[in-house]
């Protein structure tokens, strides 16, 4: 607790590549301030060591609130298909707090979000991802374009502290 | 992910936020609630909180946790209350996460009885809301929170995800 960067006690397990639609958009300013913001999720992959599968296409968006500060709230919601055919419903909350033009950590010729993070809520049958909906996960997004879409990287929070 | 493994190249970090000790009230059972599953509610009697960046109180009875106790054993928190740091700053939280544990140490933790760290998954995932300010911050992070189950009371360990 004296170290403030502590490790993090976190296991990777997946990863989602979702395309999105030319739709996306902004619009207002709302009452009480700020955007609502709409991006739609046309389709994607999910690869990693505990989850495979597909994003639905079209099968949800990310309903994004932005503040007043320029902080971008995420709210997504869509659908998840496992290799096994199972559906899971996925909801992300977060933040998404954007750099300066021009500037943030270069990926893939991409200027990155200065912050990018958010935790997922799951609907999932009983089965073998079931874990899903009694672990907490935390992820992480990148934004690529040629064609636009994210990178979410999944962790769950581990009860084995290393 | 095995130790021998090097970490994800983009694996994110934690730094410590602060640790919330509240005193909670007996619980009221709704059982079985609309939802399926028993629903309870136990406020928050008293508490602190303390970290290098803030300090403060939690606001006596001003809200409490709400959960969701699913038929198979995982507890399904929903908690809401206020904190009110030492400069007088409101500020409102909003957490979920789940509770669950192997044998007997679930029956354990419902008699109020000891246990282990180790004997039980509890972790949760908050959401502040904040006037502009010192303390906004909170609302643009995320966090996760490691409990510590310990008889009529919660000890929770906040690290602020970078």
């Amino acid at each position: 607790m004296n170290d403030p960067q502590v490790p993090a006690h976190l296991e990777y397990v997946f990863e989602t590549r979702v395309e999105f639609r030319p739709e996306r958009c902004t619009f207002g300013p709302l009452p009480g301030g700020g955007y609502k913001g709409y991006t739609p999720c046309a389709s994607g992959t999910i690869y990693g060591p505990r989850l495979s599968g597909r994003i639905v296409p079209d099968s949800g968006a990310d309903f994004a609130d932005v503040r007043g500060d320029g902080t971008i709230v995420i709210r997504s919601h869509y659908l998840l298909e496992a290799d096994d055919g199972t559906k899971i419903y996925i909801n992300n909350n977060g933040y998404l707090v954007p750099s300066k033009p021009g500037e943030g950590k270069l990926v893939e010729g991409v200027h990155q979000p200065a912050y990018f993070c958010f935790t997922p809520t799951f609907i999932v049958p009983e089965g073998p991802h079931d874990w899903l909906s009694r672990t907490l996960i935390i992820g992480t997004g990148s934004r690529r374009t040629n064609p636009d879409h994210s990178i979410f990287t999944y962790y769950a929070v581990k009860q084995e502290l290393d | 992910m095995a130790p021998t493994e090097p970490p994800h190249p983009f694996a994110p970090r934690f730094e410590f936020a602060f640790t919330v000790a509240i005193d909670l009230t007996p619980p009221i059972w709704i059982k079985p609630s609309s939802m399926g599953a028993t629903r309870a509610a136990i406020w928050a009697a008293q508490g602190t909180f303390e970290g290098p960046r803030i300090k403060g109180r939690v606001i006596p009875m001003s809200g409490g946790d709400f959960p969701l106790l699913r038929p198979n054993g995982v507890i399904d928190f929903d908690a809401r209350y206020l904190l009110e740091a030492d400069d007088g700053t409101p500020i409102y939280l909003q957490s979920r996460g789940y509770r669950w544990a192997e044998g007997d140490a679930m029956d354990r933790m419902a008699r109020n009885e000891p246990v282990e760290a180790h004997e039980y998954y509890m972790r949760v995932s908050p959401k502040f809301d904040v006037p502009e300010g010192p303390h906004d911050w909170l609302a643009k992070h995320i966090f996760v929170g490691v409990a510590e189950k310990v008889p009529k009371a919660n000890r929770i360990h906040y690290f602020m995800l970078l």
